[in-house]
């Protein structure tokens, strides 16, 4: 019995050690993609919206941040932030942020989007 | 007896071989630290100081991230670092941020980071089981699936002078204090997502056993000094998480106008605002503490301390407010000094505006393209008397008697009056020694 312990802990260890290289490769190059895609604000916010879609509230913030670290200008990626705030229930943190644009040129459509989360009760 | 004996020392020797193997596969990974992420943005002044070298060098945007790697932002400067398990830290100006611990394992898994100043924003990764921290020099925060902000150093304590909920006669330490602000997810989420939850303790041994604890967007804390147990939870005001976002995100950089009470969908949760007469340019302010524009006559101190004329004793609490003889007292402000003509001890010092950076600063380049990052100036013909739509810094400029309404930079001098680039609050920040070599302009010295 002893001996079996052994051999299944030594197996599980190799198992371990094997497994993570070729994964973190991969989540580094999926890293990298992401990354890139923010490069540029149309393709960064493509993202942001699939990531929505997807149901991956927190990595669509991320990207959105990454859009407007690169360019503080766009309304539209903080208009689609604000909303991202509403749906994690910081209504109010995304008042601070829709009120920081009022008066900027947004469409009703990208404002209706963006909003829409925020009339909404889950 | 030898049957069994046999296959067993078999079985040792080929453990044994086994372990030498994986020995000298895994060796060049333990030469060096491993990967533990990347920096998925970049902007302006980033460094990075790798474990086993002395100095910074610059951070390059994709590049890998190690553990114990130090990063640090300069003035003006962002970045983000996106951990393997999708773990983000969003980081603002002036910062500096080290993982200290990374372990990504989908059913469990840690991640344990350190901030030592500056502000920032968590985001919780994939492994939601995982054990994750993260420290400051006053406070260890305990994270449960959740995006927080955090900010270390001055700029929590000029947000926390502001609020209402931490007492007057708070001793700051601009070098240690922390705020945490929780944003969520809350009860109201519209994902699959964990409720967030954060729980802040102070280093100081008393503080561990009585975290303060955040579960709803919003709530705050704040630990004043290492050594004091964190105040709170309390709901922070919005001017004060628009100052602390401004410093994570990047300001919106036109037609900006700054918040109205009227655009709010929701009354404000308790008297806002200055008093009549006090208002904040352009309209009320909703985030704003009452009081805010009026003098204050003192602030007290701990036993000893000298305080202000008219001061007080704030009430004690043994357990949270110990004596700290290490934490030097803001200092009485001399009105014969240009910026001291505000007796509000709550206002922040004389911070002068980001434009403080003399001309010839190169403001890099947005990656994958050849633009330049939009200027933050102030935008020609703002109406007098009304908030600069674009200024990165309006979150200072609550109290319109300190800020007149002479442009940043007129004449070379900030909206104090002290010379371009030369202040209190540049020499305090330069002074540290995380910045050996620190210039007054926030520039990181070439690369060695």
């Amino acid at each position: 019995m002893r001996a079996q312990a052994i051999i299944k802990t030594g197996l599980a260890g190799v198992a371990l050690c094997a497994l993570p290289a070729p994964a973190i490769a991969e989540t580094l190059a999926q890293l990298d993609a992401e990354s890139r895609a923010t490069d540029n604000a149309v393709t960064g916010i493509a993202q942001a919206r699939q990531q929505i879609r997807r149901g991956e509230l927190l990595g669509a913030m991320a990207t959105l941040e990454r859009v407007l670290f690169n360019h503080p200008q766009s309304n539209e990626a903080r208009a689609l932030h604000a909303g991202l705030l509403c749906r994690i229930d910081d209504r109010r943190g995304a008042t601070v942020e829709f009120d920081a644009m009022r008066g900027s040129n947004v469409s009703p459509a990208l404002n209706d989007e963006a909003r829409a989360p925020c009339r909404q009760r889950s | 007896m030898a049957f069994a004996t046999f296959p067993l020392n078999t079985v040792r020797n080929a453990c044994a071989a086994l372990a030498a193997a994986l020995l000298a596969w895994t060796a060049p990974a333990i030469a060096a630290p491993k990967v533990v992420g990347i920096t998925s943005a970049v902007v302006n002044d980033v460094q990075v100081k790798p474990v086993a070298t002395e100095t910074y060098r610059k951070a390059k945007l994709r590049e890998r991230v190690r553990l114990a790697d130090r990063v640090r932002t300069g003035q003006r400067s962002r970045m983000q670092l996106v951990l393997l398990d999708k773990t983000r830290f969003s980081v603002g100006a002036n910062a500096q941020l080290t993982i200290n611990k990374f372990v990504y394992d989908p059913s469990g898994g840690a991640v344990s980071a350190s901030v030592v100043k500056g502000a920032f924003r968590f985001m919780s990764g994939k492994s939601r089981r995982a054990t994750k921290t993260v420290t400051t020099p006053s406070a260890t925060i305990g994270i449960r699936g959740t995006v927080f902000d955090g900010a270390v150093g001055q700029l929590a304590v000029d947000i926390a002078r502001r609020e209402n909920s931490v007492p007057r006669g708070t001793r700051h330490d601009p070098e240690t204090a922390t705020l945490i602000v929780l944003r969520g997810p809350g009860q109201n989420r519209q994902a699959n997502l964990p409720v967030g939850l954060v729980e802040i303790a102070g280093i100081a041994e008393a503080s561990l056993d009585a975290p303060v604890i955040l579960d709803e967007p919003l709530k705050a804390a704040y630990v004043p000094y290492a050594g004091a147990a964190p105040i709170g939870p309390f709901s922070i005001s919005l001017s004060g998480l628009g100052q602390l976002g401004d410093f994570i995100l990047a300001p919106p950089t036109r037609n900006f106008r700054p918040f109205n009470a009227s655009s709010l969908p929701f009354p404000p949760d308790r008297p806002r605002g200055p008093p009549p007469g006090a208002g904040y340019p352009g309209g009320d302010f909703p985030g704003g503490n009452p009081g805010n524009g009026v003098g204050i006559p003192g602030v007290g101190g701990f036993p000893g301390s000298a305080g202000f004329p008219g001061g007080f004793d704030m009430p004690r609490n043994p357990g949270r407010d110990r004596p700290h003889n290490d934490v030097p007292s803001d200092p009485p402000r001399d009105p014969a000094q240009p910026g001291s003509n505000n007796p509000d001890p709550r206002q922040p010092s004389a911070i002068p505006p980001d434009t403080d950076q003399p001309a010839g600063v190169p403001l890099g380049t947005v990656p994958g393209t050849n633009e330049q990052p939009q200027s933050e100036q102030p935008p020609q013909g703002s109406v007098p008397g009304t908030y600069p739509n674009n200024n990165p810094n309006r979150h200072r400029n609550m109290n319109p008697r300190v800020y007149p309404d002479n442009p940043i930079g007129q004449n070379g001098m900030t909206r104090e009056g002290y010379p371009a680039g030369d202040s209190p609050y540049n020499r305090r920040e330069h002074a540290k020694d995380s910045y050996p070599n620190g210039e007054p302009t926030g520039n990181f010295p070439a690369d060695e």
